[in-house]
């Protein structure tokens, strides 16, 4: 009897690891691999995955199979290393640095002759993206997916209580987070005004394109922000805020527990990502707070300016075939309709990126009644994607960027003076 | 002579001096029972934590001061997780024929390996020993790339095999079924051999019954090492069909934008957690004994 179980045990799991991944009918199969582990932007992968296999492909004969890879790094690797190995996927999520590598090491399919094939209107994403997924050649290397941008949260309930107006500029801001500011007589802070969740996010939003310089210069040999005082000042502005005492400094724990003083009450407000709209809406409403949403405050001596980041969608040619090129197209294609725009937009607050989903009833209809998911759109107007005028160390000049910060706001054992010359000496290489 | 009084009073005389021998020894004691129980403590405190937050609302899990009990117990973190996108009885599936497939045959290649270093003679037996330890010290994260590559080449991506046949050579177990085997004396090996008893016979029906404690220890290691892998599943499978149960988990974590459900997510990690707990249960008595037999406590 032991016998005979274990032989039904021994079969039953060569039956199992055989069948796992059965042959796959008749049907074009599309690897699409992302970033979304979980939550509201892998309900929406998934959505949007389900319903091209219901609809377009159940019509064609394509089946998308949906996988989560890892961060946006952790995709550009494992891509670079399944060409190599012929596992390949036919579709998938870059961040703002990842395209690059990627055209260079010739994996990614031109996408402008599948879309002149089937008249498809690059014109439509919106004036911000323009230029951006372009090459110098006019080819295209991939399309915006998602995309978010950086916005004022706040807690509206205990604004309103406090007779607070949302603020429009970096001034505004200083006098409405200072308001939330409060200390029990001990000293002890019991809600802070500001937070912003990480050195990443400071970096990448709080741009000096705002008080008129850049990064890099438009010839790409220079740094301008690091000599004409502009990145200087937004240094010095945040850690004189931390030092008040209103801001909080990010912590190591990253967004989350930001988040938690957010939706209990122990914090005003914060900088976040718009892509987490939903997901703020849904726990301050847990923790019994409205949900307030304003523009990116801009430094009143500057122009309004907000840099788009999140990541883009691309077909990847090597490797597939042309049939298998063709159905990742498709899948793309759908991606970028209206409905699923607007269902991916609706799901997670990520920017619905074209010029004429702004025209789409169900899209009309859901901003009437949700006024804060149509700021993010809004302020594209002076919106620019972070990937436009780059060098090709971007990612190291980021980091550079991020030591600094980290020393200056976190550790806070140098001045925004120290953390300038840092960054001056660590990226004078990338200019050389 | 002895009234009865006097004996009253001796028998009172020797509970006195029991009652301070006993306080004597408990206060002897007491240091090192008040560190025992930290560690316990320090041990079980987060498993407490994992639970009692499993019952929890999202508000009551984030707040601060937090609460050791759940104020409004739940269940809808269990329930979420099953409206949630996520095939989960696919992903348990997953897990177990992993670990299963994984420990069958990690017990194939062990025990004769083990008996082979233990009680044969045989050239190079302490340089391939030596191979044997060094296997044991090098890092997944060093092997995966070429791994990937040879199932790649394999076509195999798309099945289970990934995760199992890497593991099918457990080299810490190798190294401790040898040293239980090494134990055994060499006397009774020998009676088995007059006997006529085969070299199968003899583990079998010797090394095996003698070593099943070691055997339990290394099965229920190996179980927990292949059922929490989440690295392994991560870079080795491009297809949610193939991925264990804590793939799965890892789509709890992410589920607001910089936002953790921990009530969710710790729901999950007791699901994912459960069976662990159930099999230590019955083997920990095992495993303390292969402990204890190896000099190793």
């Amino acid at each position: 009897m032991k016998k005979l179980l274990s032989m039904l045990l021994v079969l039953a799991l060569a039956m199992s690891l055989c069948t796992v991944a059965s042959a796959e009918e008749e049907k074009t199969i599309v690897t699409f691999w992302h970033h979304a582990s979980g939550g509201a932007l892998y309900d929406v992968v998934k959505d949007s995955v389900d319903t091209f296999n219901a609809t377009i492909g159940a019509e064609k004969g394509i089946e998308v199979q949906e996988t989560y890879v890892g961060s946006y790094h952790d995709i550009l690797s494992k891509v670079q290393l399944s060409v190599t190995s012929g596992d390949q996927p036919t579709v998938a999520v870059s961040g703002l640095f990842q395209i690059a590598p990627q055209v260079e090491d010739g994996i990614l399919a031109d996408l402008r002759p599948f879309c002149e094939a089937d008249g498809f209107d690059l014109s439509n994403f919106l004036d911000c993206f323009q230029e951006v997924y372009e090459a110098d050649d006019g080819r295209v290397w991939a399309f915006p997916y998602v995309r978010s941008t950086p916005l004022f949260f706040y807690n509206k309930t205990l604004a309103d209580e406090k007779g607070l107006t949302a603020p429009t500029t970096i001034e505004e801001m200083e006098e409405f987070c200072k308001a939330f500011y409060t200390v029990d007589e001990n000293g002890n802070t019991l809600v802070y005004g500001l937070e912003i969740p990480s050195q990443s996010f400071t970096y990448g939003t709080v741009s000096p394109a705002q008080l008129g310089s850049s990064y890099i210069s438009a010839d790409r040999k220079s740094s301008p922000c690091l000599e004409d005082g502009t990145l200087l000042k937004i240094f010095s502005d945040y850690r004189r805020w931390v030092d008040e005492g209103w801001c909080k400094p990010y912590d190591a724990q990253g967004g989350s527990a930001m988040m938690e003083r957010l939706f209990t009450g122990k914090l005003g407000a914060i900088l976040n990502s718009s892509g987490g709209l939903i997901s703020i809406e849904t726990g301050m409403k847990e923790g019994g707070y409205e949900m307030g949403v304003a523009p990116f405050p801009y430094y009143a001596e500057g122009k309004p300016f907000v840099s788009i980041g999140g990541g883009s969608i691309s077909l990847i040619a090597e490797g597939n075939s042309e049939e298998e090129q063709q159905a990742g197209w498709e899948f793309i294609k759908f991606l970028m309709s209206d409905e699923m725009i607007y269902r991916n937009s609706v799901g997670t607050g990520y920017i619905p990126f074209t010029k004429s989903v702004a025209e789409y009833e169900p899209m009309i209809e859901y901003w009437e009644e949700h006024p804060y998911a149509r700021v993010a759109y809004d302020q594209m107007e002076y919106g620019e994607a972070q990937e436009k005028g780059v060098i090709p160390q971007m990612t190291e000049y980021m980091n550079a960027g991020f030591e600094a910060l980290d020393l200056l706001i976190q550790a806070q054992t140098i001045t925004a003076e120290e953390a300038i010359e840092m960054m001056k000496t660590t990226t004078a290489e990338y200019f050389e | 002579m002895n009234t009865y009084s006097d004996q009253l009073a001796s028998k009172e005389e020797l509970r006195r001096i029991s009652r301070a021998r006993r306080r004597a020894q408990f206060m002897r004691r007491l240091p090192g029972d008040i560190v025992k129980l930290a560690i316990v403590i320090l041990f079980v405190f987060p498993f407490y934590w994992m639970i009692s937050t499993a019952f929890k609302s999202y508000i009551e899990s984030i707040q601060t001061p937090p609460t050791l009990w759940p104020h409004t117990f739940t269940l809808e973190n269990f329930s979420a997780i099953g409206e949630m996108n996520i095939d989960l009885p696919m992903y348990f599936k997953n897990s177990v024929i992993i670990t299963a497939t994984t420990i069958v045959l990690q017990l194939l290649i062990m025990i004769p390996a083990a008996y082979a270093f233990a009680k044969r003679d045989f050239p190079f037996k302490g340089v391939l020993f030596g191979v044997v330890l060094l296997a044991f010290m090098i890092p997944g994260q060093l092997t995966y790339i070429s791994i990937y590559l040879m199932m790649a080449k394999a076509k195999l991506l798309q099945t289970l095999w990934p995760q199992i046949l890497p593991f099918g050579a457990n080299a810490f177990g190798i190294f401790m079924l040898r040293q239980s085997f090494k134990q055994i004396p060499e006397e009774i090996l020998e009676s088995a051999r007059l006997d006529s008893a085969s070299e199968f016979q003899i583990i079998m029906r010797i090394m095996l019954p003698m070593s099943k404690s070691a055997m339990i220890t290394i099965a229920m290691f190996s179980f927990i090492s292949i059922w929490n892998n989440y690295f392994w599943p991560l870079v080795m499978t491009t297809n949610e069909a193939v991925r264990p149960l804590t793939m799965a988990i890892q789509k709890l974590r992410d589920s607001g934008d910089n936002a953790i459900r921990w009530n969710v997510l710790m729901a999950g990690n007791v699901i994912l957690v459960a069976p662990v707990l159930v099999i230590y249960m019955f083997a920990s008595k095992k495993i303390l004994k292969a402990f204890a037999y190896n000099g190793l406590k």
